[in-house]
């Protein structure tokens, strides 16, 4: 896989972040990049080597910190998410600047108080809305390949809907959940939203 | 060929099964719909496709 093209997403990957991971998957692929995720595909895998890879071979990465702050107060923050991003950004200024990354957050200015040093870098706020995601995340991705230029964030939006209307169709017919994360792998759904993109592209007018 | 009706920032789009461009943008969702119920009754169109602000599938017409 080219490293101009693969993209490391690190986020949640769970059912409360689901309806936020699918759009931005779709909108990655739909802008002609791959995504790069760490599922665990050998128990003796040590993880912190997978992700320490997908690092090196991503040019792009996506890291979302909307969802360090747990919602239940008894709850422990979670730390994996900015600790992947700060190996990310080790390995872009010891090792490759012409890596690009996008952080994303929940509120503007937040991560000011969780996590100040990254202040200068491409952060954006999607306000857990899954249309301003696909708008922050296509727009940034126009950023930084300018000559691949892709169609406008409204357009991905549209089409992600028309994607999730076949996905959900084909889930049901399956006995499957559309709406509930692991119903099948995530490369799975990964793999069909490529396809799907594929397939609609060509016959788009 | 279904009619697919999505929500945007500044209101309601309604756009044709592949087609990459809205064929028409309203300020509400029972516009829209009563839009593409009219494209429905015309025979332009099959279903209508029903999205919720989040994205998700809501129902077909």
């Amino acid at each position: 896989m080219p490293f101009s093209t693969n993209i490391f997403i690190n986020c949640p990957f769970d059912n409360d972040y689901y309806s936020l991971l699918k759009p931005l998957h779709f909108t990655v692929i739909f802008c002609g990049l791959k995504p790069k995720l760490s599922e665990t595909k050998d128990g003796d895998d040590i993880r912190i080597r997978q992700i320490q890879e997908l690092i090196k071979i991503s040019k792009f990465s996506i890291h979302d910190l909307s969802r360090v702050i747990s919602k239940d107060p008894d709850d422990l923050p979670r730390f994996n998410m900015p600790f992947e991003l700060g190996l990310d950004l080790g390995c872009k200024m010891y090792a490759n600047n012409k890596k690009r990354c996008l952080i994303l957050e929940k509120e503007s200015y937040r991560y000011k108080e969780i996590i100040s040093d990254i202040s200068g870098q491409d952060i954006s706020s999607h306000s857990n809305d899954p249309m301003l995601i696909v708008k922050s995340v296509r727009n940034w991705i126009y950023k930084n390949r300018p000559t691949k230029k892709p169609l406008a964030y409204t357009t991905i939006w549209d089409l992600y809907n028309e994607f999730i209307y076949d996905f959900d169709n084909d889930m049901k017919a399956e006995g499957l959940d559309p709406n509930k994360m692991w119903e099948i792998p995530f490369s799975e759904l990964i793999d069909l939203i490529s396809k799907w993109v594929k397939t609609k592209t060509a016959n788009s007018k | 060929m279904n009619h697919f009706t999505v929500t945007r920032f500044n209101g309601w789009a309604l756009r044709k099964e592949g087609n990459l461009h809205a064929t028409k943008i309203v300020d509400t969702q029972q516009k829209a719909i009563a839009i593409a119920k009219l494209l429905l009754k015309d025979g332009e169109v099959s279903a209508i496709i029903v999205h919720s602000k989040n994205g998700n599938f809501r129902a077909t017409r």
